[in-house]
């Protein structure tokens, strides 16, 4: 790219001296040579040529704004005016008009003007390029169509000057000048850069065009004047007289282009404000929609709606009120902008002041357009607020807040205003929603790890070991519908021949019940070394639990005391499922009498209860399960009941206890095709052997 | 799933409650509210009809528990009839007929309450 600049360059350099030499010689041989003028014509549109072609790439770098593009046409203007002045000033420019082409009458002309009318094809080539940029700059589809044919309908006037002298146009020249016109005209429209500039940059710019549109007149003028033999234009009709003719063009439509942008700018100020509002809404309500998707704390983004407001309003100060969601106790200042704690306190304290009550009441926009600084008391509060608007937040026709904000002057709102406003409430509603709904899923995320520490103790409460004994298979499982349940098997040591196995089921699902299964497991394992009977433990457990637990609560128990040496099994039953037990593929359910823990202070529990002695055989497989397993249920609604689980039993009893506890499960789980599950399930099994008979 | 209903009538002074489908937790809080209704009406005399409930969970057998206290304290009573075999197997494991009047029928029921009723009446005229 840069090397295309410097052969750009040197190229232009080349043109520029082989003019110049051409123009000596067209001096030293005096008479007209039409050969030689033909090639200086050549080499003059390839110098506009290459010049467009330098300074387009100089400016295509160059990020300029509409206000440091009219000064740089301010300076090209200048500069030419100077070098014309410069030139009607220097002596001993002189040219023959008398022939059909210009001739130099001295050398020093031949100079001069080599020199000036270089610089001028430079710096007219150079305005050209800035009022291309200006009629690109917002492009449409047709814009650069129509831009190229104004540049061929221009190129082409001039050419038509290619062998013509001075002034003297022919009437096709005309036609083409009429039609370069008519474009040019239609280009002077388009000034939408004109919308956007900012008041200040509009100021600028018409400072600017003030100076420029006199002189660019003037310009033209002089351009468009006919040559005399000492005019500063001769040099120009020395030179070609297509480069006149071009340059006269660009000038002339820089003059209509400019003329109508300094109109222009002078009647978009009126409506500057009105604009500059807009400009704001858009962008303070693009903050906002990002602030939506930032918000992830809630003081931020109070802090943030109330720039915002003052922004969006162009208020003094502005406060919040946010309903209380939590204790439904009314609503709180959940944030301030230049107004302070005290001062709305006191604001509200004024009991003419009820613009809280009236918006509150009719959830419609409130504007107090004339306080009345008697109203309020503090003087710094009347200074800072003399009228005032409250709009409501409502999200699904629930007021959920209120904004207010205040301005320092009488009628400080406009109904223009009231329109943003309608909009940034709706933007500022769901800003606070969202955070809502980030602070609760934070929350329930939180509960969520509790519930699940919960559950790693509960774990952690069942038997982190199976009781070992060279006579006794036993295993367990237990599944809570929730992370926690209220199902639970223990073991307890009570010599080291005698084992106690205890499986419950506290009513109810959930935390609730995992806090009373961890009561009861606590008492077991108390009360199991006290009392050696399953019986005296379970009247015991209740009469210690009775009153403690919610009187809708209450807690099944079954418990066995199992004599390894002997094979000898004590069984009570609060309450409970019955124990299933298998001998010699004879099923029997055991069910000794009792009633559930919790149901009764202790007469009728102690008298109701049995407790039942069996006499086990080796391989014996007894059973304790929780109704979680037999009431499990599947899609259909159907119930996985008892007698599937009997039978399932009787399929597995030879087995060992892990394998028939795991059948068991996966049975119950294929059932309910992992459907969310019903109820906790636990169950306990186990075998005893008599080694002595083996 | 979690269908139920419940039917509240009165017969000779006596609520009857008639509940259908599934009284689980999700559930138990309608019958609770009912029973509290009642109660605040000083209505002790309570028959909980079960012929179209199809299943009971311990939830819903806690609520029976909630208010059999201070029903009795007040000279009522909440007696159970009509429970199928299966539902009738949960309040068996639990020891319930233990706590509870259970009743093959809403009559045999109000016949007990109004027997109970004259029993009351006599020992009070033999004080008199």
């Amino acid at each position: 790219m840069k090397a295309k600049k410097v052969i750009f360059i040197i190229l232009s350099s080349l043109v520029i001296v082989q003019v110049f030499l051409i123009d000596v010689v067209l001096k030293s041989l005096g008479p007209e040579s039409i050969g030689l003028y033909t090639i200086k014509q050549f080499l003059l549109i390839s110098e506009i040529a290459l010049f467009y072609l330098i300074i387009n790439k100089i400016e295509s770098k160059i990020e300029r704004n509409s206000v440091s593009k009219i000064g740089i046409l301010l300076i090209l203007t200048a500069a030419i005016l100077v070098i014309f002045g410069l030139l009607s000033f220097i002596p001993g420019i002189k040219f023959d008009l008398s022939s059909q082409y210009i001739i130099a009458l001295n050398y020093f002309t031949v100079i001069i003007s080599n020199i000036f009318s270089t610089l001028i094809i430079f710096i007219s080539v150079y305005f050209f390029v800035i009022l291309k940029n200006f009629i690109l700059s917002y492009r449409r589809k047709s814009t650069i169509r129509n831009f190229i044919l104004l540049c061929i309908s221009i190129s082409l006037t001039s050419l038509t000057y290619f062998y013509t002298g001075v002034g003297k146009s022919t009437s096709f020249s005309m036609l083409l000048m009429v039609i370069s016109i008519i474009l040019m005209l239609i280009h002077s429209f388009r000034l939408p850069w004109v919308i956007y500039l900012s008041r200040k940059e509009k100021y600028y710019t018409i400072g600017y065009l003030i100076l420029l549109c006199p002189m660019i007149i003037f310009l033209v003028v002089v351009l468009g004047s006919s040559s005399n033999s000492n005019s500063p234009v001769g040099v120009l009709y020395y030179s070609s007289s297509i480069v006149r003719e071009l340059v006269f063009n660009i000038f002339l439509f820089g003059t209509i282009y400019l003329n109508v942008a300094f109109i222009s700018t002078i009647f978009h100020l009126p409506t500057q404000d009105i604009f500059d509002k807009k400009l704001v809404e858009i962008s303070s309500l693009h903050n906002l929609s990002r602030l939506v998707t930032q918000a992830f704390d809630f003081r931020d983004l109070i802090e943030e709606i109330n720039k915002l407001s003052l922004t969006v309003c162009d208020g003094s100060c502005t406060w919040i009120e946010i309903k209380n969601k939590k204790n439904n106790s009314g609503f709180y200042i959940a944030g301030s902008k230049n107004i302070s704690l005290d001062e709305i306190n006191e604001l509200y304290s004024n009991s003419e002041f009820k613009i809280s009550e009236e918006v509150k009441n009719n959830k419609k926009l409130v504007y107090l357009e004339n306080i009345n600084s008697k109203l309020l008391s503090n003087e710094n509060l009347s200074k800072k607020i003399k009228s005032l608007i409250a709009f409501p937040l409502i999200s699904h026709s629930d007021l959920i807040g209120i904004i207010y904000i205040g301005s320092n002057q009488q009628y400080g709102f406009d109904n223009e205003y009231f329109n943003i406003i309608t909009t940034f409430a709706d933007q500022v509603t769901i800003s606070l929603e969202n955070a809502e709904l980030l602070e609760k899923s934070f929350e329930k995320e939180r509960i969520e790890r509790e519930l699940l520490l919960a559950q790693k103790m509960q774990q952690k409460l069942l038997p982190q070991k199976f009781p070992e004994h060279p006579n006794l298979d036993i295993y367990a499982f237990t599944l809570p519908a929730y992370e926690v349940g209220g199902d639970f098997y223990d073991f307890s040591t009570i010599n080291e021949n005698k084992i106690g196995i205890i499986l419950g089921d506290v009513s109810g699902k959930g935390i609730s019940a995992a806090f009373y299964m961890s009561l009861i497991k606590g008492m077991f394992q108390a009360l199991s070394k006290i009392y050696e009977s399953p019986k005296e433990l379970l009247i015991n457990i209740n009469k210690s639990i009775y009153g403690i637990i919610d009187k809708n609560s209450f807690v099944s128990l079954i418990y066995g005391v199992l004599d390894l040496i002997k094979g000898k099994l004590y069984l009570s039953r609060a309450g409970h499922c019955p124990m299933i037990w298998i001998s010699n593929s004879n099923i029997q359910q055991i069910k000794p009498k009792g009633i559930g823990v919790g149901l009764d202070s202790g007469d009728i529990f102690t008298n109701t209860i049995e407790e039942i002695e069996l006499q086990l055989n080796s391989n014996d497989v007894c059973v304790l399960y929780t109704d979680g397993i037999t009431e499990a249920r599947n899609k259909k609604n159907e119930e996985f009941g008892l007698e599937k689980f009997i039978q399932l039993i009787l399929n597995n009893y030879n087995n060992k206890t892990f394998t028939i506890c795991n059948n068991l499960i996966d049975e119950v789980k294929s059932f309910t095709e992992q459907d969310t599950q019903f109820d906790d399930i636990t169950l306990v099994v186990f075998k005893w052997k008599n080694f002595e008979q083996n | 799933m979690t269908d139920f209903k419940i039917v509240q009538c009165e017969k000779n002074g006596i609520s009857i409650i008639e509940l259908k489908g599934f009284l689980d937790a999700h559930t138990a809080p309608e019958l609770e509210d009912t029973f509290q209704k009642l109660i605040k009406n000083k209505k002790y005399k309570i028959i909980v009809n079960f012929r179209d409930l199809s299943y009971i969970s311990s939830a819903g057998l806690g609520v029976f528990m909630a208010f059999i206290e201070e029903v009795r304290k007040n000279e009522g009573d909440i007696k159970l009839t009509n429970m199928t075999p299966k539902v009738f197997n949960v309040f068996d494991l639990l020891g319930f007929p233990i706590l509870y009047e259970i009743y093959g029928n809403e009559e045999d029921a109000i016949a007990k309450f109004l027997k109970d009723g004259e029993n009351k009446d006599s020992m009070t005229q033999e004080i008199e």
